[in-house]
């Protein structure tokens, strides 16, 4: 595997001796997958940053700037949706990015997440929506077919947006859906879930839990336009909780016991190829053996993975990548829902949605929007 | 735009699926940005060479954005052609006609810059500079601000930007504003005035039909992209509006207004937070304020220039 | 008794931007980046009463007509916005 950006992430030292031809490169790798201000992350923690010429340096420290804004928002965000939702009387459990975010976690430095993601027992997802409806957080989906889809088979209400500070909310009650090929119990995850200093009722999961998910979003999700960044959050996870036998072991069987010792295996196979990162002989091992992967199997998955998780990049790109992207999107939706669902789905999204677009774009709706209302007004006033 | 045919376009595109692979780039450098723009395209690349004849080539082998103004390939090649703008793979907008190139490039490059350059407090305002004085026209769009920019720059002014104005702070607390030194876009009848205020200017083809209406670009002058490392002190905001055969009035506007003024038009006030802010307010203090109502551009051009008669009262 | 501390530096959270030649200012919060206008009436019950500890009677009593004295509008409205900037603070 050949990505100098996975180079320069696993040692940042190597960042020196690069010539402005592979600085070139190594910044639009990182553009790619949104891992510019990580990178600057990295460099800080290294002391580098002196040796770094300015040309790319300041590339990397525009988009740090922008990740430290945004860490400031998140947490107010939540600060907020506490306060929101407190009348539910359950404790506020925040995942992926805001947790990392709120609990100044490794993986939150000079790294944005596009939404907030909160987990709440499935009986009060009802009275959260309302809650929320009623704070500025509209649902994003206008398409009644994806409003149905949501609720019907997803793990999550439909994404809402607050009305003014557009920032994107996803309520899950299970990190994966129901009809997904493993279903880890909810009950399970929030029975062991972790207060965050400094934040009343605000929960995050607990170390093994926040390894495995962060796992599971990476390996189940076709979404992999940013999966080496995806992977680099669990690798800086794994750093900062794994580090004895014992901690070792107690991620592999909560691994088990959430059936989720696939992902795991992956996320640990992989962090070690591309970042180096130290996982015992044994523990990849054993990992291995319990995801219970045909050999065949296990090649296949190779094959995808080597080139589904470089930068999609032509820098990057080898024969089959194409291919193994493809493959992964398919291989993504047939892991959330069994066939007999994901067929008409699918012909939904590639068929019926496409035409329907066609039809609103050469048809457009005879009343006018508020806004084109306005826009009219203003130029009469003009 | 020259409606010539180049016989090898067809031929590479269908050798050559890969579109990064096409070996014709052009290698640009204005203000403190180094550009590689591709394209699939040859006949794109010459209207875009057309513009940026006068500019430096890049001499490092880094460059800070590597775009590519593509054709589509497949059906919309001949069926109702199109073009995509791209940064590295990301497409940030719709695809647009196969005759738009010029516009969408410009508009390529000022969101490459409004969205990544954030040492700088990004203005959606023109920039003009005369005697080491930095004059902000801020405006929303259709406003007449690239017009008045057009005129002024017509009549000796140095072009800074016409559509973003970079503002950081001096290391004496002062604010100034870096050139970018880009061709100035005009739209519809702005293209006609503009030509007959002054012979001597230079345009690009004329686009017709673009979501902004008929835009063409005024090149810009050769003194203005020479000058492109030397920043200038901020020392007038004004926020102008065209308004048909009314007189040239500048009337002074409050600080706090102005204040507001601007950071409605500004792109990055929220990225950049207190940073942000304080840049906003050394803008407003250091600068004299006006709002500006105009028809003729001559009048305009002399009350600028007799700006520069007021001694400049220097705030630190 | 309830009193009200006045003073530009309560807030740590808010930048205020005020100009010799201008009657309005502009607050501006650091955390969540508004920008605010005050208002010239809200200014002139700063600049009056900046670093007066006061009771609500008193601070009735310091102003001039001119900020709005006999109209209790501009004051019940400048007040609670001034508060909710922290530039003015309850305290007993």
């Amino acid at each position: 595997m050949d990505c100098l950006l996975a180079d320069v992430i696993s040692s940042p030292h190597a960042a020196c001796q690069l010539s402005m031809r592979q600085w070139d490169l190594l910044i639009r790798q990182a553009r790619r997958v949104d891992m510019l201000a990580r990178l600057y992350a990295k460099l800080v923690d290294a002391d580098l940053l002196e040796s770094i010429p300015s040309q790319p340096l300041r590339h990397l420290r525009w988009s740090y700037i922008l990740t430290k804004r945004h860490r400031q928002s998140v947490i107010l965000e939540v600060e907020e949706l506490a306060s929101t939702l407190s009348s539910l009387q359950v404790p506020l459990v925040v995942l992926k990015g805001a947790a990392y975010n709120c609990a100044k976690l490794s993986p939150a430095d000079g790294r944005i997440f596009s939404d907030i993601d909160i987990l709440l027992p499935k009986s009060l997802l009802p009275t959260a929506e309302s809650l929320l409806l009623r704070k500025g957080w509209l649902s994003e989906c206008k398409d009644s077919y994806d409003q149905k889809y949501y609720r019907k088979w997803m793990h999550e209400l439909p994404p809402m947006r607050h009305t003014k500070r557009l920032t994107e909310l996803d309520v899950h009650h299970a990190i994966l859906p129901e009809t997904a090929i493993v279903s880890p119990s909810s009950r399970r995850i929030l029975s062991r879930i972790v207060a965050i200093e400094g934040m009343p009722n605000v929960y995050r999961l607990c170390n093994e839990d926040l390894i495995l998910h962060s796992a599971t979003h990476l390996f189940f999700d076709g979404e992999m336009t940013h999966a080496l960044r995806d992977l680099e959050d669990v690798n800086s996870l794994l750093s900062a909780y794994c580090e004895t036998d014992e901690d070792w072991e107690r991620l592999l069987s909560r691994g088990l016991e959430l059936e989720l010792t696939y992902p795991l295996y992956y996320a640990l196979y992989y962090c070690s190829t591309f970042f180096g990162a130290v996982i015992p002989e044994p523990v990849l091992k054993k990992s291995l053996g319990l995801t219970k992967m045909s050999r065949r199997h296990q090649l296949f998955m190779r094959f995808v993975f080597d080139r589904g998780l470089l930068p999609d990049h032509a820098s990057c790109a080898s024969r089959g990548s194409a291919l193994a992207r493809w493959l992964l999107y398919v291989r993504s939706h047939y892991l959330k829902m069994p066939f007999h669902l994901l067929i008409p789905h699918l012909a939904y999204k590639s068929v019926v949605l496409p035409i329907k677009k066609r039809m609103n774009e050469s048809n457009p709706p005879k009343t006018k929007t508020l806004a084109q209302l306005l826009a009219e007004k203003n130029t009469q006033v003009q | 735009m020259r409606e010539m045919r180049y016989p090898y376009d067809r031929s590479i595109s269908q050798r050559e699926p890969n579109l990064h692979a096409f070996p014709s780039a052009l290698s640009l450098k204005f203000g403190p940005l180094s550009v590689s723009v591709s394209s699939n395209s040859s006949k794109t690349l010459d209207c875009i060479r057309q513009l940026y004849a006068d500019y430096p080539e890049n001499e490092s082998d880094f460059f800070d954005f590597h775009v590519s103004i593509d054709s589509a390939q497949g059906i919309r090649r001949w069926y109702k052609p199109q073009i995509n703008f791209s940064l590295d793979g990301f497409k940030p907008f719709k695809p647009l006609p196969g005759d738009q190139a010029l516009p969408l490039f410009e508009w390529g490059m000022n969101w490459c810059v409004s969205n990544h350059c954030h040492d700088y407090l990004v203005v959606h305002a023109a920039v003009v500079e005369k005697q080491g004085r930095v004059l902000m026209l801020s405006a929303p769009p259709g406003a007449g601000k690239s017009t008045l920019c057009a005129g002024l720059v017509c009549r000796g002014w140095r072009l800074l930007s016409d559509e973003l104005a970079l503002v950081s702070m001096s290391d004496d607390g002062l604010v100034q504003v870096t050139p970018l030194g880009r061709p100035v876009c005009l739209k519809n009848q702005s293209l006609g005035v503009i030509r007959s205020f002054s012979q001597d200017s230079r345009f690009g083809p004329v686009c017709y039909d673009t979501v902004k209406g008929d835009v063409a670009h005024m090149l810009a002058p050769k003194e203005s992209i020479d000058r492109s490392q030397e920043l200038a002190q901020l020392s007038w905001v004004v926020f102008p509006r065209y308004a048909p055969q009314a007189k040239s009035v500048l009337s002074p506007q409050g600080k706090a207004q102005s204040l507001l003024n601007l950071a409605k038009q500004s792109f990055n006030l929220n990225v950049l937070g207190e940073m942000g802010y304080r840049l906003l307010n050394q803008s407003i203090t250091q600068s004299d304020c006006y709002d500006f109502q105009y028809s003729s551009l001559d009048d305009a051009v002399k009350l600028f220039d007799s700006l520069l008669h007021v001694p400049d009262t220097g705030k630190n | 008794m309830i009193r009200l501390d006045v003073a530009l530096t309560l807030n740590p959270n808010l930048i205020l931007s005020i100009w010799p030649d201008d009657d309005e200012g502009i607050g501006y919060l650091k955390d969540s980046g508004d920008i605010h206008l005050l208002s010239s009436q809200a200014k002139r019950i700063l600049e009056t009463l900046v670093e007066k500890p006061l009771t609500a009677a008193q601070i009735y009593e310091e102003m001039d007509d001119s900020i709005g004295r006999k109209t209790d509008q501009t004051f019940n409205n400048c007040i609670p916005h001034l508060i909710n900037l922290g530039l003015i603070c309850q305290s007993t």
